[in-house]
């Protein structure tokens, strides 16, 4: 009981302050032309429409008793509290519709980011390795190993080279050895023609002395078959002598083939160009390995942002809930105002359409934005396009809603 | 190739000017044993009027090097350039004697 006279009073006093204060309508008149420059969505706030609106309330206002004059205002204010509790709602699920929209696109971003970041780190695994048969080899290694490789190269060719020099120089000794083989050879060609001389010198003094002799003629012609068989040995070995040197100068150019490699100016630039080559492709992997580091820590901050992007629209429950209990503090209010009004017993029948048009009217302006104030006119009955003449229409609607209460 | 030794003391130096070449490779022989004769610490070939040398020529290089750890003297190979330069650069010649670059060659 006390609850309700409490309402009441205060319902009193607000509706003192909205009705009679002139003064502040009076600015208001004066201010809506200057407040409001003609927005597109902006209502035209006619002066003269408007201070017909304000001289009917006062009119309207005057031909009632103050105990009427509260309820009609009261049945407005609940209906326009109905309706703004409504635009409230509508509002919240605007915004959880949004929100919810919203987080699975970011949802979708996220999943995009991941996949990305997975792209881009396969992708350094594409560019940074090799495979080589079972191995996977990283391309800077490669590169090193490549590297490596001719200078390997190189040096081998170094050493069989020097190999191939000593090789030569062992043929040179062999060369001066077979010289003096042929020299012994020739020595003993001339000591072979000397016995053989002797041969025959003694076979014809042996002819000379006759039957003495005889013995001595054997003896001569074996000397001389001797010397023969060894003008025989040394002709073989001649020939042999003669058979190796020309084999040992097939290989000596065997060995000079083998130890000279082509390093002509052109072909040291070609081995150059490899080197430059494979330093740049070095430099080039170090940079593709970075830019893609620094892409993947990008993917991986996107996804990071989209994530708390995600949880930041959550908060959008505790904007729900904070609508929902402002709702909730107005339906209270409006059911104890009720209440207190029921207490008072005042007959609905006789209270006046036309005041609560006036006041709803009045509401109607504060809305700027088109399509709001279109829908509170029809919620309370108001036809837009006819303004002079809706009291009249919206009287009969109101009457009905005030019968629901 | 042309050659052009002087002996001062410890000190070796042979001027190789022209071309090393495989055929020269019984020049560079003798210059070898003369080395070895000689009985010197350091021997320096001077190389700034060598205008090419092919791989047996890096090869006698490479057998000079052997008969100086043989024989105990120390080989410097002075004043590369031009394509030698390259050639020892490529074979990392400096791994196995000091090889000291031409002045105008930098």
């Amino acid at each position: 009981m006390v609850t309700s006279s409490q309402a009441e009073a205060a319902n009193l006093d607000d509706v003192d302050l909205f009705l009679f204060e002139d003064g502040d309508d009076a600015e208001r008149e004066a201010d809506l032309p200057a407040d409001e420059p003609g927005g597109d969505l902006i209502a035209d706030p006619d002066p003269a429409v408007a201070e017909a609106v304000d001289t009917s309330i006062a009119d309207l206002a005057a031909e009632l008793d103050e105990r009427s004059r509260l309820i009609e205002l009261n049945a407005v204010q609940e209906k326009t509290l109905h309706f703004l509790m409504e635009e409230i709602n509508h509002a919240s699920r605007d915004v959880e519709d949004t929100a919810g929209s919203l987080s699975s696109r970011f949802r979708h971003m996220a999943t995009s980011a991941r996949d990305l970041t997975q792209v881009v780190q396969s992708l350094s695994e594409e560019v940074l390795f090799v495979k080589v048969e079972n191995d996977r080899i990283g391309t800077q290694t490669l590169a090193e190993e490549l590297m490596a490789g001719l200078e390997d190269f190189f040096r081998k060719v170094v050493f069989l080279s020097s190999r191939g020099v000593k090789m030569s120089y062992t043929l040179d000794d062999m060369f001066k050895v077979l010289d003096s083989m042929q020299e012994s050879i020739a020595e003993i060609d001339r000591i072979n023609k000397q016995t053989h001389l002797l041969a025959l010198n003694a076979k014809i003094e042996a002819a000379r002395a006759g039957e003495a002799g005889r013995g001595f003629k054997v003896v001569a012609e074996e000397v001389r078959a001797l010397a023969a068989s060894v003008n025989e040995l040394s002709t073989d070995l001649r020939e042999h002598t003669t058979q190796v040197t020309q084999g040992l100068e097939g290989g000596y150019e065997i060995i000079k083939e083998i130890a000279t490699v082509d390093l002509s100016e052109e072909n040291i630039d070609a081995h150059s160009r490899l080197k430059l080559m494979t330093r740049s492709f070095m430099a080039q992997g170090e940079a593709v390995e970075q830019a893609l580091a620094r892409s993947a820590e990008a993917s991986r901050q996107v996804e990071a942002e989209i994530n708390s992007s995600i949880v930041e629209l959550q908060f959008q429950d505790r904007l729900k809930q904070r609508l929902e209990a402002v709702n909730d503090a107005i339906d209270r209010m409006m059911t104890i105002t009720r209440d207190a009004a029921a207490l008072e017993g005042t007959p609905i029948g006789e209270l006046g359409p036309d005041f609560q048009a006036a006041v709803a009217r009045e509401i109607a302006g504060v809305f700027k934005l088109g399509e709001l104030r279109d829908t509170y006119h029809r919620q309370l009955g108001l036809h837009v396009e006819d303004r002079p003449e809706a009291p009249a229409s919206s009287a009969a609607d109101d009457d009905d809603d005030i019968e629901l209460f | 190739m042309e050659l052009r030794t002087e002996q001062s003391g410890d000190q070796f130096t042979a001027w190789l000017s022209g071309q090393l070449k495989y055929q020269d490779n019984g020049a560079f022989r003798q210059l070898i044993e003369q080395i070895n004769a000689a009985q010197v610490r350091n021997c320096v070939f001077d190389l700034s009027e060598l205008s090419s040398i092919d791989s047996a020529g890096l090869g006698m290089l490479v057998i000079a090097s052997d008969n100086s750890e043989n024989h105990g003297w120390k080989i410097e190979v002075r004043n590369v350039r031009g394509q030698v330069r390259k050639i020892l650069d490529l074979s990392r010649f400096d791994k196995i004697m000091t090889v000291v670059p031409h002045p105008a060659d930098e």
